[in-house]
């Protein structure tokens, strides 16, 4: 493994933007990735000349969409390039950001996420064309229902147990103005039909929306330079990314989070324990249980326990998807890893009015996608 | 597909469709990839490279597994636009390794159950589902007449 850049030369977030996340709507892509990249700007208080290099994260929306969207902020020449890598393409955007900024590419670059409700096109899987026995007939949604029933087996846990986790999701959502589900639900509703896979209902999935994020990341000298607020940046300690490994009988799901959140941790010099915010890829109810094991958050088979005791809310041990997560805030795929960053920069910042866990100082920003790739970065407030 | 100017044998060009079950001696076999630099056994079978150790070519050999394991984990699908519901799939860990995706037919669906695999006749063809043994022995063989047993006689 290289050595981490990101300790070589600080960078640090300086700006965030939303549109918020929503059902199918009329609004064009444009439309809403221009608001994140306004509000960023507006936050940081920084001028569109100034950012040298933008990625743009979706995976639905098609060549050159970035290019096209960010010609409407004025004339500037900036390095621009489109980012896909599945659900976590905002993620992977953050990254290729803070890359420019921590290699002294750039001085200030923006990572972007936006995406359209959308027709799919045939992807990676598909046109690879490896049949299998079950073509078609595993949907994600059904991929975690499998891990369910087996997490339940395994744990002796319950159904209502895990469906905890959207319980208290909704219930950060709904403290959310970005949120695509701002309602507080109880276990009851949770658990009422439509049951979408085995035991998942359709609360305990995630809603695929639309919207757009936008985090803007500075140098330090940059900061000083352009004269922006120090005492609101929050640093980028460390990201990790990697492809899930073939190791037969062992969870990759589980596996894969598990070393990536290491390399990051490590790389940060961050234990577990020092974390006090985790925006979590919960897609699926079942997941938030799965990786807070798997990133040493807490022992193997204490999820559970764990989240009933309140320790994973707003205000217990370490707040996890205090935005409402993948579950509540919504996962309209480009946005959803940029949207991570800006929650946690609004907590480490203690600016998340109505939903702010006292004391954050160091966060995780996690994301899976469809690979399976999974990013992982280590915030902290300086 | 591809056309005649194509550079590249066809076999580079995609992979050649193949059957991804047969039938020996009665019994049915999944069809895998083995590689014979590292050993392991992937389903389903594909040309393109180890997913161990990214061995190619002359490495990768074709290998019948027998298509029959425990039951690794499942669900029943609600929510399909494409195909009739309620339908089951599931993992099965078969004991030459790979874990297998596929269509269950089971009644009391049981993580650790032994299950085997049938040749299911429908309007669109043969597909290979999974059943559990336990089950199979209590079912009457005259109420399951669209279900090739894999006694029967299916040339592979």
């Amino acid at each position: 493994m290289g050595r981490n850049i990101l300790a070589d030369r600080e960078v640090n977030v300086v700006g965030i933007g939303l549109h918020p996340y929503v059902r199918q709507s009329e609004r064009t892509y444009v439309t809403m990735g221009l608001t994140a990249v306004r509000e960023a700007l507006a936050d940081a208080g920084l001028a569109w000349s100034e950012v040298e290099s933008a990625y743009v994260g979706n995976a639905r929306i098609g060549m050159a969409a970035g290019s096209t969207m960010l010609k409407y902020l004025g004339s500037s020449g900036l390095a621009v390039a489109q980012v896909e890598n599945a659900s976590a393409s905002g993620s992977t955007a953050v990254r290729q950001a803070a890359f420019d900024v921590a290699s002294g590419a750039t001085e200030v670059s923006i990572a972007i996420g936006v995406d359209k409700v959308a027709p799919g096109r045939r992807g990676g899987p598909v046109m690879a064309e490896v049949r299998s026995l079950a073509d078609g007939l595993i949907q994600p949604f059904s991929h975690f229902a499998m891990l369910t029933e087996r997490y339940l087996d395994d744990t002796g846990a319950t159904i209502e147990q895990v469906a905890g986790v959207a319980v208290k999701n909704h219930r950060n959502g709904a403290r959310n103005p970005y949120a695509q589900r701002q309602k507080v639900r109880t276990l009851e509703e949770v658990l009422a039909p439509p049951q979408i896979s085995g035991p998942l209902t359709r609360l305990q999935c995630t809603p695929v929306g639309e919207g757009a994020a936008a985090v803007i990341v500075a140098s330090t000298d940059a900061i000083d330079r352009l004269g922006l607020d120090r005492s609101r940046a929050v640093r980028i300690l460390s990201s990790a990314s990697r492809l899930e490994e073939f190791t037969p009988g062992v969870n990759m799901d589980v596996a894969l989070t598990e070393t990536t959140t290491r390399q990051a941790l490590e790389a940060a010099a961050v234990e577990p324990a020092d974390v006090d915010i985790i925006e979590c890829h919960d897609a699926f109810a079942i997941e938030e249980l799965l990786y807070v094991e798997a990133m040493g958050v807490c022992d193997e088979g204490e999820a559970v326990r764990r989240l009933e005791n309140g320790d994973f809310d707003i205000g217990g041990d370490v707040a996890v998807s205090p935005s409402g997560g993948l579950i509540a805030m919504g996962h309209p795929i480009g946005p959803t890893g940029v949207g991570q960053v800006c929650e946690i920069t609004r907590q480490l910042r203690g600016e998340a009015t109505g939903r702010q866990h006292p004391g954050a100082r160091t966060a995780i920003a996690h994301m899976v996608g469809v690979g399976a790739v999974c990013v992982v970065h280590i915030l902290q407030r300086a | 597909m591809a056309d005649s100017s194509d550079t590249g044998t066809a076999d580079e060009r995609a992979p050649t469709p193949r059957p991804l079950w047969t039938v020996v001696d009665g019994s049915v076999r999944l069809l895998s990839t083995r590689c014979l630099r590292c050993g392991t056994v992937a389903f389903p079978p594909q040309r393109y490279g180890c997913p161990s150790c990214g061995a190619d070519g002359d490495a990768l050999v074709e290998s019948l597994i027998p298509a029959a394991g425990t039951l690794h984990t499942f669900t029943t699908v609600h929510l399909d636009p494409k195909h009739e519901t309620p339908f089951q799939v599931g993992e099965v860990a078969t004991s030459a390794d790979p874990l297998v995706r596929c269509r269950l037919r089971i009644d009391r669906p049981r993580i650790g159950q032994q299950l085997l695999a049938r040749i299911r006749v429908g309007d669109d063809g043969e597909t290979l589902e999974f059943v559990a043994v336990e089950e199979e022995a209590d079912r009457d063989a005259a109420d399951a007449p669209e279900i090739a047993g894999t006694e029967e006689a299916v040339d592979g």
